[in-house]
């Protein structure tokens, strides 16, 4: 056994001896995480032991006793990417699995108030019954939205009407790393609707603009921003759980829409439009040779191999697609005039409108609970996203063209999968100007020269990023101990800042850190 | 030599720093203290100019040991006592002369403004380019856009206030210790310049990465870091504009129907007054709010580029669909209200020296905390019988709510004149409201003990943070003390 004995014993006594295994058969069900990086030793370790603690109480005993022997843990929510992982082989991942209960959901003011393995779905059923709605991100409705609001950036196709995780967490419950039950915010007096006070925002030094991805004490309870929601109340997806097989019943008022534009400054156009007149309730592009080579690889394989084709597909590369909802029938009228005249304006194709047909009504149910991209990325590993922070529309379009630019010249070269060089997952946050970028790669693990495409892209993309100065860091933090070396220096010392806040809170370092 | 002369000594051959040090003039520095709070005239002001100046002040001061206090407002009035010094011997950095509007941004809506640039001087530069900033209710002209919003003083438009600290996004700032840091966007790559030249809009108030310190200082009454410039969101004036009143006497049923109106996006600035806010902030004689219903709900319709009409009277329409839901009636005048007088007021800020909440000569009561609109009505009744026990109208209790974050949350103010019982009403007051749960998530003066030793779970924390920023604890000794005093790390 990789910890004390003596430690076993101790938190067996504390969570029970049927929620605490050190079977390796056990652990290494938890083991198979890879996301970011290739590094087999960074990713795929084995954890020391499995705990299930089922209530904040048990989280801090078990925290306080891993202080005690030295020992090394990581929490587990519902798990998604490497982050969520073991990093050594002396861990123990905490599997948050027994707390499960929505605890509250406040419909006059908002907010849900949720445990760690609390399911997006379950937050969304629940929310669509009261009128509002939760912000899930593309990790997909089986993920845990108390994860991506404490603990990482929580990106979405609704960030324009809802923003990213990162800014939708109120107050919270925390275990911090010496093992005490902090109530932070308002949570003191049991009431959630605010993280900040009184005086300075503790809750900013535990959960910065990433989250520390379970390297920052546990978190037990978060308070989760709803949003207003005038759409459907539920929707069926029978027997082998296919999307386009769902019995989904669209409201009249919702309006689905793919947006299609030739030229990048088109799509910039757009964007501000579309942010000034704040129509839209989910919004992104997708990229045709991600979703291609994604969802019919063999079919897109082929089709780029002929010419014709594989122009015809390059033209209809920047594909946004879009999903209005009507809070009345002049409010959606105006939203559809809107939608028109600003795709009349940018010069793009404008397709859709009423939720009639299975596709439609398939891609607005993945939009609302991303049930299609769960699916697609069904396992992290899959795809790798690289490039900066959230910035202006045009900055993060700059972004994407300079990720462009750097994938075609792989694909030339023969170094990574052909989807046309695109990978621009882009969108607007908050209605405004500030937009978001993800540089994606299609990966398969399974092959070498695929894993070092990954790596050689997320590192030439951060040089652009560091170069050219289009805005933060943001995800070229996943690129590793390279990049944190670049950007330290010319970024006002975060890393070196973060160790600090890290060092202050949990000196012993028992909660690793992940993308480093 | 005494550490302050050493220190001013050292900042006067190595920086050239404007300072102050005539006897009268410091002691003019403090004489407009509103606040319960007790000041020290302070051994020196000075008034850097440039980012460098602030650091190299910060660091002498750490070597000096100097305890400094900071001031970013134009004038020497203060409301809470924040930026006056508490502890002899202290310096005041006063921000006032770093007045630049740095970068004016009208395809992204933003712009970039030194620490001392005031509401006023924003205001009537965004003008030119057809913006406004959002700011708290009739802002003092005079108060700094940074310093207002670094207290998390809530801004009108609760639609527009995703998250704290909203309105206020990336932060160029200089540590207790002296170290330079950038929050947000302002942490580069790159210089400023740099990155403008690049096209970024400077719009990302988190990061980098695991970090959001921007966010750490809000609410620390300069006890952390000193900001030297920030960005901060704008929005667009408009083509055409609307005024919207709502009335009730139940507060309930008006606030449930303000957060229907604003979760829909509904309005762009929006309060709640009772009948002495109204006729404070709107002037409004008090034979027109005798007769009016108890509480009013004020909001600006606006349309845009796109279908400016219809889309403001869309919004309208849909106010007044909910209104009738909820038994209400939506006005689009109030009986001996201008409209245009109504407009200006939300949208712009109180002339100079003439601020709603001071008037000369009056002992006032401030007392303010961040709950729910659910609890206003038990709140308000609360201080009605308060204020009446101490020998004081109810009727002059001046009661404004501002709906915050979508309306999950709101800023609720209890304001009265109160001469010589001024104190005791504070005290009394602030108690109560502390026993029903009120939540002071802006602790100052006489309550901040109390709220410190009933919100305890982040003491043990505080030294921390303090630590992180100022480990020396130079920046304001004494503000926020019960705060730092409560940890065991």
């Amino acid at each position: 056994m990789l910890i004390p004995v003596e430690a076993y014993k101790e938190i067996e006594k504390i969570v029970g001896s049927e929620n605490i295994t050190a079977d390796e058969q056990i652990c290494d069900t938890y083991s198979q995480f890879l996301f970011h990086r290739p590094d087999p030793q960074v990713w795929w370790q084995r954890p020391a032991a499995i705990v299930m603690p089922g209530s904040t109480e048990e989280v801090a005993g078990f925290v306080k006793v891993c202080n005690k022997y030295k020992i090394k843990y990581k929490a587990h929510s519902t798990g998604y990417g490497a982050e969520n992982g073991a990093t050594a082989p002396d861990c123990v991942l905490v599997d948050l699995r027994r707390m499960n209960h929505i605890v509250q959901l406040d419909e006059k003011n908002m907010i849900a108030v949720v445990e760690p393995y609390v399911t997006g779905g379950e937050v969304e059923y629940m929310a669509w019954q009261h009128g509002l709605t939760a912000c899930l991100t593309t990790a997909g409705p089986q993920s845990s939205p108390l994860a991506s609001v404490t603990s990482h950036q929580g990106g979405n196709c609704a960030g324009c009407s809802m923003g990213y995780n990162g800014r939708n967490m109120l107050a919270c419950e925390w275990v911090s790393p010496d093992g005490e039950i902090v109530k932070v915010g308002s949570a003191e007096m049991d009431e959630y609707f605010t993280a900040d006070g009184p005086g300075p925002s503790f809750k900013a030094m535990i959960r910065g603009y990433f989250g520390f991805d379970g390297a920052m004490g546990i978190f037990t309870k978060a308070a989760l921003k709803l949003y207003h929601w005038a759409g459907m109340t539920d929707y069926k997806i029978p027997n082998d759980g296919n999307l386009y097989e769902a019995d989904v019943e669209i409201p009249d008022n919702i309006r689905f829409y793919t947006m299609i534009h030739n030229e990048w400054e088109d799509l910039e156009k757009a964007y501000y439009a579309l942010a000034e007149t704040e129509v839209c309730t989910y919004m992104n592009k997708f990229s045709i040779g991600i979703t291609g080579q994604a969802y019919m690889p063999e079919f897109f394989e082929q089709a780029l191999k002929l010419p014709h084709l594989r122009e015809a597909l390059k033209m209809a590369r920047h594909k946004t697609v879009i999903t209005i909802v009507g809070n009345s029938d002049r409010d959606l009228d105006y939203k559809v005039k809107c939608v028109e005249q600003i795709a009349k304006e940018s010069n793009a194709i404008l397709i859709g409108g009423k939720v009639d047909n299975p596709y439609r009504k398939a891609q607005v149910a993945s939009l609302c609970k991303y049930d299609g991209y769960a699916s697609l990325f069904n396992g992290p590993g899959s795809f790798h996203v690289a490039m900066g922070a959230d910035e202006a529309i045009h900055v993060n379009v700059k972004q994407a063209q300079e990720a462009q630019r750097i994938k075609e010249g792989m694909i030339a070269a023969g170094q990574c999968e052909d989807d046309l060089g695109c990978g621009a997952w882009l969108g607007i946050y908050e209605q405004s100007s500030r937009g978001h970028n993800e540089a994606v790669m299609l990966i398969d693990p399974r092959k070498e020269y695929s894993l070092s495409a990954m790596m050689t892209y997320s590192i030439e993309c951060s040089k652009v990023l560091a170069t050219q100065h289009l805005g933060g860091i943001g995800f070229a933090a996943f690129g590793g101990r390279e990049t944190v070396e670049t950007f330290d220096p010319i970024t006002s010392n975060y890393y070196e800042h973060t160790l600090k806040v890290k060092g202050l809170l949990d000196p012993d370092n028992l909660a690793n850190m992940t993308f480093v | 030599m005494s550490n302050i002369d050493a220190y001013l000594k050292a900042l006067c051959e190595d920086t050239g720093l404007e300072i102050e040090t005539d006897a009268k003039a410091l002691k003019k520095t403090i004489a407009k203290n509103y606040s319960r709070s007790e000041a020290v005239v302070p051994a020196a002001v000075i008034y850097p100019v440039t980012v460098e100046q602030v650091e190299a002040a910060l660091k002498a001061a750490n070597e000096y040991e100097v305890p400094v206090t900071v001031r970013s407002s134009a004038g020497n009035a203060s409301l809470t006592g924040t930026s006056l010094p508490w502890k002899e011997g202290s310096v005041v950095i006063n921000l006032s002369k770093m007045n630049k509007i740095m970068h004016i941004d009208e395809l992204n809506c933003m712009a970039i403004v030194e620490a001392g640039v005031t509401f006023e001087q924003l205001n009537k530069e965004l003008k030119k380019h057809g913006l406004y900033m959002e700011h708290p209710l009739q802002a003092k002209a005079e108060k700094s856009v940074i310093a207002a919003l670094l207290d998390r003083d809530p801004v009108l438009t609760a639609k527009h206030l995703w998250d704290v600290p909203d309105p206020l996004c990336a932060m160029k700032m200089v540590f207790g210790n002296g170290r330079l840091f950038g929050s947000g966007s302002a942490a580069g790559p790159g210089t400023l310049e740099e990155m403008l030249e690049a096209g970024c809009a400077m719009n990302q108030s988190q990061g980098p990465v695991w970090l959001d310190l921007g966010r750490v200082m809000t609410g620390a009454q300069g006890t952390l870091a000193i900001c030297c410039w920030a960005s901060v969101k704008v929005k667009k004036i408009g083509t055409c504009k609307k005024m919207a009143y709502v009335q009730s006497d139940d507060i309930n049923v008006l606030g449930a129907y303000a957060s229907q109106v604003i979760r829909r996006r509904l309005g762009e600035e929006a309060v709640l007054l009772n009948r002495k806010g109204m006729s404070r902030i709107f002037g409004l004689d008090e034979k027109n709010t005798d007769e009016m219903p108890k509480w009013t709900y004020i909001t600006s319709v606006r349309g845009y580029n796109y279908f400016p009409e219809e889309y403001m009277e869309n919004q309208y329409a849909d106010m007044e669909d909910l209104a009738a839901a909820a038994g209400l009636t939506v006005s689009a005048e109030l009986t001996g209200l201008d409209n245009e007088k109504a407009f200006a007021v939300l949208a712009g800020t109180s002339k100079k020296n003439d601020f709603w909440k001071l008037r000369e000569g009056n002992d006032i009561v401030d007392l303010f905390c961040l709950n729910t609109l659910d609890v206003v009505d038990k709140f308000s009744v609360l201080a009605e019988k308060v204020v009446e026990k101490c020998g004081l109208d109810p009727k002059e209790l001046i009661v404004y709510v501002q709906p915050s974050q979508m309306a999950r949350n709101c800023h609720i103010e209890f304001l009265i004149e109160a001469g010589d019982k001024a104190a005791e009403t504070e005290k009394l007051l602030g108690t109560v409201l502390l026993d029903n749960n009120a939540f002071f998530s802006r602790p100052y003066g006489v309550m901040e003990e109390a709220i410190y030793n009933k919100y305890k779970a982040q003491r043990h924390f505080m030294p921390a943070i303090k630590a992180f920023f100022d480990e020396k604890g130079i920046l304001n000794p004494g503000k926020l003390a019960s705060g730092y005093a409560g940890g065991a790390l």
